[in-house]
């Protein structure tokens, strides 16, 4: 396999590096898994992973497809019920084991055991973002996380049993002495239903109850308690997303998921966490196997307020906002922000007013901050004065990701948008050009003159692009405050107009935002984001028609939840097709 | 110092099952030849009498200020090695190295080359030998692997791979995320960034002085090892009810369980015994502190990563010493480095802005950064030079490497340097060879010759000769 990927890498007309790029683009925030192979990942047949796109102003397909739009289907499920036109069950391609991100372990284990203290769970190895944290494909297993496991099982175990009530929550039952192995096997049955997302058998009950003769041996019920949540913690179907089902009939590689999988797979695409024992309950009792079940029951998740969290941890690392400092509380205050935009657009089912909302919900140092020209008492949502700002485009979170030599860069910020927001293809720079460094040229030089890379044509192809975007940007600080003039030089004002390509022109945020929202691409490229971030991996040609029929349905319904509802109830979603090494 | 001995070892044939688990996935799955036979025969005299042993050590930044005015010895050390002054004339310093990058915008890559000059895609070529597309994570394996496969060491640990700064601060550092060690199969090998459980795990052997403490700890082991037993189990029944695919990502989970498995049996029977010294208690690892970062707003991070890179240096040296492993890799920041240089250097940047952003202290600060991350080379090379077996001096059978990721004034990958030390009789010492043209895959497949490990290594196989003895 080493050798055939090899093969593919450098075999002649299948170049794996030429770069058209241009001076100070972006060196974060890239995408390992596109362009990752390795001996499981041979076992898929990646169409993604080798040469590199080029600027383009066609529709975004960095990852994807051959652009044919496929039509809705006819339901052909075993169910009947509630078909998703275009999502039928061959629609996504193969997917691979999945294993919990931190942030999944971290929330599952705080249901499990209730508030986590700080730190916990730092020793385990941090997530690759591609922009989401849950890829599979980066997913290595190795001695430090078999080690951060192992320490982190033991932690909360300690942290568990080291308080009263905690442990008397979650042990169930009181020991009536270390050798109480009917309370041990009631506590380990419930601890482990509930981290492996499945029933217990009794079998596996004997082998956790076993564990008493350790508490018998040191006279202490803990040390047996201790190693059943060890045990349960350590157990790959708590640390993997495992997935059974039935094989369906003449598609070898194709299952059908039981109700079981289907509600870990829900609540990880949902809440983010593990299955509440009401969820665990219903799949138990056969209520997860028909599209219009997984329907009511994924309606009610995203009615839960962890359903709404979710959403905003999906734009925030679709949008590249999550990784900012909130330090202070100006930067706190920013994030709260963006997030009441999210939640704002999601629960008034008016998506695209994400980017043309004509309010915000400000604090007030974050009015101050902005230069509003409006008080502001206390936090909550406030009309915009004038027409300098709407939408996430003119909030301080979305705006500091362009940060760059001390000011605003309009390459990055225009970057965000064409590779972010329209999910377009941004190569690399000529090998000779060093990003890092500011433009050259005249430093007295006003920003339009000092950032023209149009000399080198391998460097147009890209800054004619993205600079334009940016440049209709410049009226934000780097934090979002409003400017009219460069800082420092009064003599370079700023007309704050720009264009994105094959979209038209437009004025500062208002003007971006509404471009982009009446042209549907970002609808499109959302749709393809919230593929990627419910299959763990980037979209690839075999998960074309399932991209297609969610941008139609969303970019018409203009309805989040409606989107998110429809992936997760559609036949697509309840079935797997697993990697085959064709 | 006192002197470390080696642990008796166990030298009880281990069942390779990396080698069956390869296997499952299909005849196309073939092993490579280095991990099918065994050690070969070191060509240097005097080093098969004693174990020998790997390290191979990475700064995050790229370097300058690292070259010397002149070769051979007697040189002066650069400012940006200044930390190495102590340790000249045990290390060798190879510079004019340089990773090859595409001839034009439109060209392809060369053999053992990079993309670009941006920092995403120099660690592959560098600790790999072959290029790797862009923002890509390993494919091939480094040295490290190519040398730990090659023991094939009774050792409770097959290598060891630490890393002082924990945290990203923010980006995400290029595609290869802060790790500098793969295996051959593109397993990147994920750091341990904890000091302090690296420290736990090291010691997991050394018995305490206190009988009923040291029986205590004895029941413990053998109670970790009860639940990685039921771990196991649970993990044969859940293997068999999913697909052949899942279930060979899960061995290669259940993997590394074994190997925990197989060190809490090596160290669980008595561990570490003799002279050989551990280290104290490291204490809680040192917490993140914010500070400003003038050229991108906001604040970055520092966790104290000097105090950091001390302990896992001593780690090392301790592993090393009591024969806990025979390979190691250590890496003090991420490439790309977005630390604070606030309280290490009084400037408020990002390690990254030092090699971009203009300002009056540029230079000493770059160098000063530069010395920093090879203060924790000398180290290791001075304590491995004062610890001794069966009379000789460690590092007279260690090789240890260093490399920081690029060079000089800025993003290129020309012009580098790169330190090594190792057995006296191998490798020359106390010299700086300019090597122009030549590789840095070059200066590892020597460092791996220097071990007994002769296999070729990268696409451009080849050695630096001036370094050999």
């Amino acid at each position: 396999m080493l050798q055939e990927r090899r093969r593919l890498l450098r075999a002649p007309g299948v170049e794996i590096g030429p770069t058209i790029r241009c001076n100070e683009l972006t060196t974060t925030g890239h995408n390992p898994a596109m362009a990752r192979t390795k001996q499981m990942r041979g076992l898929i047949a990646l169409a993604c992973v080798v040469g590199q796109p080029a600027c383009t102003t066609g529709r975004g397909a960095a990852d994807e497809h051959d652009g044919q739009s496929t039509e809705g289907t006819e339901d052909d499920s075993d169910d009947g019920e509630g078909p998703v036109a275009g999502l039928d069950r061959d629609a996504l391609g193969p997917m691979g084991l999945r294993r919990l991100s931190r942030a999944e372990l971290s929330r599952t284990l705080t249901d499990l055991v209730g508030p986590l203290p700080a730190g916990l769970i730092d020793s385990i190895p941090g997530d690759a973002e591609t922009p989401f944290d849950n890829d599979y494909t980066t997913q290595d297993p190795s001695p430090a996380l078999i080690d951060g496991l192992f320490a982190m099982s033991a932690a909360v175990a300690d942290h568990v049993l080291a308080d009263p009530d905690r442990r008397a929550t979650v042990l169930g039952c009181t020991p009536s002495g270390p050798d109480d192995a009917a309370c041990l096997r009631a506590f380990a049955t419930s601890f482990a239903r509930r981290a492996l997302r499945r029933p217990i058998s009794p079998a596996e009950g004997d082998g956790y109850a076993a564990f008493i003769s350790h508490g018998v041996e040191e006279g202490e019920f803990d040390v047996a308690a201790t190693m059943v949540i060890e045990a349960v913690l350590m157990d790959s179907e708590f640390v993997y997303r495992i997935e059974t089902g039935e094989l369906v009939a003449d598609q070898p590689s194709m299952s059908r998921l039981d109700d079981l999988s289907m509600a870990t797979r829900l609540s990880y695409l949902l809440w983010g966490t593990g299955p509440d024992e009401a969820l665990l309950l219903r799949a138990e009792q056969g209520e997860l196997s028909t599209s219009a079940q997984v329907r009511e029951v994924a309606e009610a998740m995203l009615a839960d307020r962890r359903g709404l969290e979710q959403l905003q941890r999906f734009h925030a690392m679709w949008l590249d906002y999550d990784d900012l400092p909130q330090g202070s509380a100006l930067e706190l205050a920013m994030r709260l922000e963006t997030d009441a935009l999210v939640e704002r657009v999601v629960a008034e089912r008016r998506w695209s007013s994400l980017l043309t909302l004509e309010q915000s919900y400000l604090s007030p140092a974050l009015a101050v901050h902005y230069d509003l020209g409006v008080e502001v008492f206390a936090p909550g949502w406030v009309d915009y004065p004038d027409a300098r700002r709407a939408g996430i485009l003119s909030h301080g979170a979305f705006l500091a990701v362009g940060e760059k030599f001390g000011d605003t860069s309009p390459v990055e910020r225009g970057k965000a948008v064409w590779t972010r927001l329209l999910c377009e293809p941004m190569p690399p720079p000529p090998p000779d050009i060093d990003s890092g460094v500011p433009p050259a040229g005249d430093p007295t030089a006003c920003k339009p003159e000092r950032y023209d890379m149009s000399q080198r044509a391998e460097c147009a192809a890209c800054h004619t692009i993205v600079d334009p975007i940016g440049f209709g940007l410049e009226n934000y600080g780097p934090r979002g405050q409003w400017r009219t003039h460069e800082p420092g030089r009064p003599q370079c004002s700023i007309e704050g107009r720009g264009e994105v390509a094959g979209l038209g022109a437009f004025a500062g945020a208002p003007g971006l935002g509404a471009l982009l929202a009446d042209s549907g691409r970002v609808h499109t490229c959302a749709m393809r984001r919230l593929l990627q971030f419910s299959l763990g991996r980037a979209p690839t040609a075999a998960d074309a028609d399932a991209v297609d029929a969610l941008a139609r349905r969303f970019e018409t319904s203009d309805d989040m939840l409606d989107a998110v509802l429809a992936l997760a109830s559609s036949d697509a979603f309840r079935h797997r097709v697993v990697e085959t090494n064709e | 110092m006192k002197t470390p001995m080696t642990r008796n070892h166990d030298h009880r044939p281990r069942v390779r099952r990396r080698a069956f688990l390869r296997g499952l996935a299909g005849s196309t799955l073939a092993l490579p030849l280095l991990e099918s036979v065994g050690p070969r025969t070191a060509r240097a005299g005097g080093l098969d009498a004693l174990p020998r042993r790997y390290v191979v050590m990475v700064g995050g930044t790229e370097q300058n200020y690292t070259v010397p005015s002149s070769t051979g010895a007697d040189y002066t050390m650069p400012t940006g090695l200044a930390s190495l002054a102590a340790v000249q004339d045990r290390i060798t310093l190879v510079s004019g190295l340089q990773v090859p990058t595409p001839s034009g915008p439109n060209a392809a890559i060369p053999p053992g080359g990079r993309g670009h000059t941006l920092h995403g895609d120099i660690m592959p070529p560098l600790l790999t030998g072959y290029r790797t597309p862009m923002y890509a994570q390993y494919q091939d394996p480094t040295s490290d692997q190519v040398v730990a496969a090659s023991f094939d060491a009774p050792t409770p640990f097959g290598s060891l791979q630490f890393r002082a700064q924990p945290h990203n601060y923010k980006g995400s550092n290029g595609g290869t995320g802060g790790v500098i060690s793969a295996r051959a199969d593109g397993t990147n090998l994920t750091p341990q960034t904890s000091p302090r459980l690296a420290w736990e795990q090291l010691t997991l052997g050394v018995a305490p002085d206190d009988p009923a403490e040291a029986a205590a700890q004895l029941r413990h082991i053998a109670r970790q090892r009860s639940v990685l037993d039921l771990v196991l189990e649970h993990g044969n029944h859940t293997k068999a009810r999913v697909s052949q695919a899942d279930a060979i990502r899960l061995e290669q989970h259940f993997d590394e369980l074994r190997d925990l498995e197989t060190r809490l049996d090596q160290l669980g029977g008595g561990g570490i015994t003799g002279t050989c010294e551990p280290i104290a208690d490291p204490g809680p690892d040192p917490t993140q502190s914010n500070h400003p970062s003038t050229e991108h707003g906001g604040t970055t991070g520092y966790s104290n990563e000097t105090l950091r890179s001390e302990i896992f240096v001593d780690l090392v040296h301790m592993a090393l010493a009591c024969d806990l492993t025979r390979v190691a890799t250590f890496q003090s920041t991420i490439e790309q480095c977005f630390m604070s240089t606030g309280p290490l250097w009084g400037v408020n940047l990002e390690v990254h802005d030092v090699t971009h952003v203009d300002f009056p202290e540029r230079a000493q600060v770059w160098a000063d950064i530069m010395s920093w991350q090879a203060s924790f080379f000398g180290r290791l090379v001075a304590k491995l030079a004062d610890s001794f077996e069966d009379g000789v001096p460690l590092l007279d059978n260690t090789v240890v490497v260093y490399t920081n990721t690029g060079g000089q004034s800025g993003h290129g990958s020309y012009d580098m340097t790169m330190a090594v030390a190792g057995p006296p009789q191998v490798l020359v010492r106390g010299q700086h060879i300019r090597a122009a043209g030549a590789m840095p895959c070059h200066v590892l497949q020597t460092a791996m010759q220097a071990v007994g490990v002769f296999d070729d290594f990268g696409e451009v196989p080849g050695i630096v000769p001036q370094l050999l003895v």
